[in-house]
């Protein structure tokens, strides 16, 4: 062979394996961005590129409401609810800082739609050592990156591979609204064969890293100051925004407590709470309501399992399900099942409510038998 | 502007490929010479345009005083000259690479608190310094020729070894530069060009930037590793830097093929040394070749018995060392190799052979250690890394192990805090065996047939080098 006819073959290869790795890409529609359907392949690779496929949805459904939070509002809150305009999405991430939420919301506005938001926060947001989870994770929403943009990368034809050959598996975890299947997260505890042991061993290792500051760690940046844009942006574009305190399981705070202190918890729902009233003067306009669910109720005291046994309401300490976050949000929307489930607070009653909550304590909780339980025999009550 | 970018394969290479290759095919070499090396400064100026009039100077400072080397008679006012123009080359380089190590270390040493200057470093100013060093020495020895300024801009400027060698060398580049028979478009160039270039981009963008994901994660993100994970977290940097280096020369010679030019070699299987003067003709060849030739020689070499021998070698390989990186960990790098390069110096003088195998583990594994410094952010970071390798108290095994029962053994997930899985072991012992057993890409170059067998490879790993520069980075930390 002639180095020229070499050449014209090389090239008309190259061409033919690109071409079938974009047209394969697309039709397999592993990240579920081009609405393909020719193959019903379970999308099982979409769990790990949530960062990237979530903006796409929103861009093309152009929600009028939308819940954003950490993976707990990923898997409790299910935007099909009463309680939600439609459409609505659970723009929610694994994860997620204030700074990747307030991007979120950013971009949510920008889709012209939106009218109310629900606000799912966790301590974590504030804290998180890094600010963004992904160095590209801006890139998603400027329009560099659109859904066409991943048709020619091989990390898209792996999974498209993964796709096709192991969609045998039972579940994949996301639904189209953007909240995580149930019975995924079921079917990794059956696996497990005891909840209560993965739920200790995560316990453990959950608040140990983190600083009771409010600056991520990379960036040094204050996690507040995106807070506030947050709400400021709300204000500013006539958003319906309502703040809850998610209801984990009370072992998470005892968990927090045990590192980061015993009034870390208080000062940060404190300091949520003035930087929202704070900014509500500033706009000449109510404060947006806060509802706390991270408080001492039946509900977020739930026995921990026995062996093989699986819980009601909580998939481990911090993520609860999609009953619990129903109960919540029948709670917002007026329609509340559980009396005392669900405190709204304000600067008037925020003390009264905190005092409280350090009372009750004791009557969920014998915290020397959960620390010692955890964390063994090396018992720190408070590290402030 | 980076080989491997879509900008460079799909706008600027066939663009200054086919332009170059107009104008030289319509007679106008002169025209064609200046429109490449235009090119180059495009493509030395797309990442920072304002370092621009700094390669612009050193080339017309360096060339005019090869000049007045070259011209001048007087022994004496040559050598002195020699001498400033140096000490200015490594002043502009010590300015922008070392100033701010300068600066801490004067810091500490006097606990002042001079601000630091926070300079970026211009891209390339390493390589094209030395290259203009060894320039002007050659000039002062009168080994040089009276080059025109244009084929001087285009050694020093030709893109595809500017910006990370080889270290290229005026007596290998200005004849080809010269040469009319190098003006047209030669289909064998650009076959065996596409091959290794395609070979070049497979090994940066496929094995080079899956090992740095462990690599990075086991050195700047674990705070703790177990013995495998260390192990793992080593040998993985070392497998990228050598895929990455290499890999981005193989793709600078397959360009400049295209172009006709033929660069040196620069690697040579350097992990299949059998002792470690074996592997230093076989790594960074160019740049061994420099420090050999304008600092190890000219220091003397061996000339001035052993003991001078090994100091030349330890200031050499110290100074080496430095060139890589303004650091002490780099500098204790470079120690470590001009040490071990002394006693391997020692040991041949006893005159027992090593079995070859031997001498391939100790070799490889002091290459891996020493690796580790090269790599490490901090001190810190090295010990983190190294108290682990050699620590026996941090076992963690696949509990598929269980039922050994093993003492102060952990069972678990072992490769959790470098972020790797199953198959992380199968490829750090796959791409072992490989650089050992398998024959290099230049090796592969030199026997390079047009076949239907060499079509596909190319064809297939140059569409998976493309398709790896669009990467989707994956966040798999699920549980907050």
């Amino acid at each position: 062979m002639n180095y020229s006819k070499w050449l014209i073959n090389m090239f008309l290869m190259l061409l033919a394996t690109l071409s079938f790795v974009l047209i394969t890409n697309y039709i397999i529609d592993p990240y579920g961005i081009y609405n393909t359907h020719l193959f019903n392949f379970k999308k099982i690779t979409q769990s790990e590129k949530m960062r990237f496929i979530k903006p796409l949805v929103v861009e093309a459904i152009k929600p009028k409401s939308i819940i954003l939070g950490t993976s707990r509002a990923e898997h409790g809150f299910n935007p099909n609810h009463p309680y939600f305009l439609k459409p609505s999405y659970n723009f929610a991430l694994t994860s997620a800082s204030m700074y990747e939420m307030t991007t979120n919301l950013k971009f949510a506005i920008k889709q012209g739609s939106l009218e109310q938001v629900l606000l799912v926060l966790d301590y974590r947001m504030f804290n998180d050592k890094n600010q963004k989870q992904l160095e590209e994770f801006e890139s998603y929403f400027d329009g560099s990156r659109g859904r066409y943009h991943y048709l020619y990368s091989l990390d898209t034809f792996k999974d498209t591979l993964h796709t096709i050959f192991k969609s045998y598996k039972p579940f994949f975890m996301y639904h189209p609204e953007g909240h995580i299947v149930h019975e995924y997260e079921i079917s990794k505890i059956k696996k497990a064969k005891w909840q209560l042991e993965n739920m200790n061993r995560y316990e453990k290792s959950y608040y140990k890293l983190l600083k009771p500051n409010y600056i991520y760690k990379d960036t040094k940046r204050n996690s507040f100051k995106d807070f506030d844009e947050f709400i400021h942006l709300c204000y500013q574009n006539n958003i319906n925004l309502e703040i809850i305190f998610g209801p984990s399981h009370i072992r998470q705070w005892e968990a927090l407590a045990y590192y980061l202190g015993e009034n870390t918890f208080a000062k940060w729902k404190r300091d949520v709470l003035f930087s929202v009233e704070k900014i509500a003067k500033e706009h000449y306009l109510p404060p947006y309501p806060i509802t706390d669910f991270s408080i001492y109720h039946t509900l977020t005291s739930e026995k921990m399992p026995d062996r093989g046994a699986i819980m009601k309401y909580y998939y481990d300490a911090s993520h609860y399900n999609q009953k619990l976050g129903t109960i919540v949000l029948d709670t917002l929307n007026n329609n509340a099942q559980y009396k005392e489930f669900g405190i709204k607070i304000n600067a008037q009653n925020i003390e009264k409510h905190l005092a409280h909550q350090s009372t009750i304590k004791k009557n969920f909780i014998n915290v020397k038998c959960y620390q010692e339980e955890i964390f063994g025999s090396k018992i720190l009550t408070t590290k402030e | 502007m980076l080989f491997n970018s879509y900008i460079f394969i799909f706008a600027f290479l066939p663009l200054t490929f086919g332009i170059y290759f107009y104008l030289n095919h319509t007679n106008r070499l002169q025209e064609g010479r200046i429109f490449l090396v235009l090119s180059s400064l495009f493509f030395y100026s797309w990442w920072n345009i304002v370092y621009l009039p700094l390669i612009l100077l050193s080339m017309l400072f360096n060339y005019k005083i090869g000049q007045i080397l070259l011209e001048s008679d007087r022994q004496t006012s040559k050598k002195s000259i020699l001498i400033l123009a140096i000490i200015a080359n490594l002043i502009l380089l010590g300015y922008f690479k070392y100033a701010d190590f300068f600066i801490e270390n004067l810091n500490l040493a006097l606990k002042s608190s001079i601000g630091l200057l926070h300079l970026a470093l211009p891209l390339a100013i390493s390589f094209f310094t030395f290259q203009q060093i060894a320039y002007l020495v050659d000039s002062y020895r009168q080994e040089t020729k009276a080059y025109n300024f244009l084929n001087y801009a285009i050694f020093v400027t030709f893109f595809p070894q500017l910006i990370a060698g080889p270290i290229v060398h005026h007596k290998e580049m200005m004849p080809q530069f010269s040469n009319s028979k190098n003006s047209t478009i030669n289909p064998k160039n650009i076959a065996m060009g596409l091959f290794i270039f395609s070979i070049g981009l497979f090994k940066k963008v496929i094995i080079a930037d899956t090992f740095a994901i462990w690599a990075t994660t086991g050195f700047d993100v674990a705070t703790t590793l177990n013995l495998i994970e260390a192990w793992t977290t080593s040998l993985s940097y070392t497998f990228q830097l050598y895929f990455d280096f290499s890999g981005y020369t193989d793709m600078a010679i397959g360009v400049a093929l295209l172009f006709n030019i033929k660069l040196p070699t620069n690697f040579n299987s350097p992990y299949k040394a059998t002792d470690i003067q074996d592997f230093w003709r076989r790594w960074h060849i160019t740049l061994s070749r420099f420090l050999r030739d304008y600092i190890y020689i000219p220091l003397g070499g061996n000339r001035k018995g052993s003991v001078r021998t090994y100091a030349n070698l330890l200031t050499t390989f110290i100074l080496g060392g430095l060139w890589h990186g303004a650091g002490w960990t780099f500098i204790f790098w470079g120690f470590l190799h001009g040490m071990a390069l002394v006693i391997h110096r020692l040991w041949s003088q006893l005159g027992i052979k090593l079995w070859s195998g031997v001498g391939w583990f100790i070799t490889f594994n002091f290459i891996n250690i020493a690796w580790v410094f090269f790599r490490a952010k901090e001190w810190d970071d090295a010990i983190k890394i190294l108290s682990a390798m050699f620590s026996l108290d941090n076992i963690i095994l696949h509990p598929a192990f269980a039922s050994l029962e093993l003492q102060g053994v952990e069972y678990g997930k072992m490769f959790s805090d470098i972020g790797g899985d199953k198959w992380t072991p199968f490829w750090v012992i796959a791409t072992l065996l490989s650089v050992v057993i398998l024959k290099n890409s230049i090796e592969k170059l030199k026997c390079f047939k047009t076949n239907n067998q060499t079509a596909i490879i190319t064809s297939i790993t140059l569409s998976m080098g493309i398709l790896s520069l669009n990467k989707i980075s994956e966040f798999l930390y699920f549980n907050f």
